[in-house]
């Protein structure tokens, strides 16, 4: 069985190491859930965005310091919400920006409004979570396998007795299919 | 492209093995696209993961009168207790941020029998206030409902004493049952906010509703 916390191993070893490309990718992937966390907490979009950007900027600078003991998501939620945190304690948090150098600016994404961002409010989410329990049943149950219980496709072959390749196709086949939700259901409709 | 999609769905999972990665990133180089898909995926998880998120999980009635059926949904009604008992112990209106903090303990708890009972045992009471009151099933002390209208706010429904500012719209009232509490509790239901404050006298206000913070301070100073 694999264990969950290796999910993202080899993309963060090629990050510590220097590799942008797996960098981005990991930014890529966790952004959404970052800024949705981040959200939660403020309730507010512009400080979201603030303060996921600040996250992935401290997580860049500290990823070497990421041992594996978490998820890497676990790791990233806790920087996320230390930042949050501390700024809200901050007097002048309704003022300010997080103040971001020139240098780490370098990192920002590049178009925060694009429709990711827009997607992520909470209205949208809850309809797109809707529409994942009106999957049919064979992918919906690999899906949710993988991701709400975190199960590693050979936990899920286990589980549903399928083979490994039938998993990861259902699973692929499961996003696929509410990416055509989204884009014809929400952006179109 | 489907192919190409599949693999990036695969190294979304962390399920390619090293080759297989660089030759995935080889292909987010390339096909800038790709990237795009992968913020989706993104999306898509924060969606999946929405009710992990949520505060109390409130299902339909039926669920949590039976009790015994609730509570052996196993995970989601533990973390449903623990979320609660996590978010409730908020001390005063500077601190009722979402404390998302606790999640990882929760997440842990969630799997320990010992907490699922002790967390069933201190808080049982306060949950099933919340999910009958989500349920439009709580009791209302037989009184007269209380004028607000110093604060702005119009009793629009006086047996469910329902209130309205045009903005913002709560149910407010005050509980026959004791809960003894010390402090407000706070919980989050969907869009709407459950805030449980002890009055001077023992009794126990609740409001539930599309609130934000600063309004109940208000509407609370105006009643104590």
């Amino acid at each position: 069985m694999k264990n969950n916390n290796t999910e993202d191993s080899q993309l963060i070893e090629k990050a510590k190491a220097g590799n942008m490309e797996a960098l981005n990718f990991l930014m890529t992937k966790y952004y959404p859930r970052v800024y949705s966390s981040l959200y939660s907490y403020t309730k507010s979009k512009e400080d979201s965005e603030d303060l996921a950007q600040a996250t992935f900027i401290k997580a860049w600078k500290a990823l070497d310091s990421f041992r594996g003991d978490s998820a890497f998501f676990t790791w990233l939620y806790r920087i996320a919400i230390n930042l949050a945190k501390n700024h809200f304690q901050s007097s002048s948090y309704k003022k300010q920006k997080l103040n971001i150098s020139e240098d780490e600016r370098l990192y920002e994404s590049e178009d925060p409004q694009n429709i990711e961002t827009e997607l992520l409010h909470e209205d949208a989410l809850r309809s797109i979570n809707k529409f994942i329990k009106t999957l049919p049943e064979n992918l919906r149950t690999s899906f949710v396998l993988r991701e709400v219980e975190g199960k590693s496709y050979e936990d899920i072959a286990l589980i549903t007795g399928t083979p490994i390749g039938t998993v990861r196709s259902r699973i692929f086949r499961a996003r696929e299919t509410i990416l055509k939700f989204i884009n014809e259901g929400m952006l179109n409709g | 492209m489907d192919k190409y999609d599949e693999i990036i769905s695969s190294l979304y999972d962390g399920e390619l093995d090293n080759d297989q990665t660089e030759k995935a990133m080889g292909l987010l180089k390339d096909h800038k696209d790709l990237s795009k898909r992968v913020a989706m995926y993104g999306v898509i998880s924060a969606a999946a993961k929405l009710e992990q998120a949520n505060v109390v999980d409130i299902n339909a009635k039926k669920s949590y009168k039976n009790k015994v059926l609730w509570l052996s949904n196993g995970l989601t009604a533990a973390a449903s207790v623990l979320l609660t008992v996590f978010f409730i112990n908020q001390p005063d209106f500077s601190r009722l941020g979402v404390d998302r903090d606790s999640q990882d303990l929760i997440n842990l708890a969630i799997s320990s029998p010992e907490a699922q009972k002790i967390a069933n045992l201190k808080e049982d009471t306060l949950v099933n206030h919340v999910l009958n009151l989500v349920n439009n099933d709580s009791n209302l002390i037989d009184q007269q409902p209380i004028d607000l209208r110093n604060v702005g706010f119009n009793l629009t429904d006086k047996s469910r004493r329902v209130y309205s500012n045009g903005e913002h719209n709560f149910i407010m009232q005050v509980e026959k049952k004791k809960f003894n509490l010390k402090k407000i509790r706070y919980w989050k239901h969907g869009n709407k906010d459950i805030y449980l404050v002890p009055l001077k006298d023992g009794r126990t206000l609740t409001l539930y509703g599309n609130l934000d913070r600063s309004t109940v301070q208000e509407i609370v100073k105006n009643i104590k």
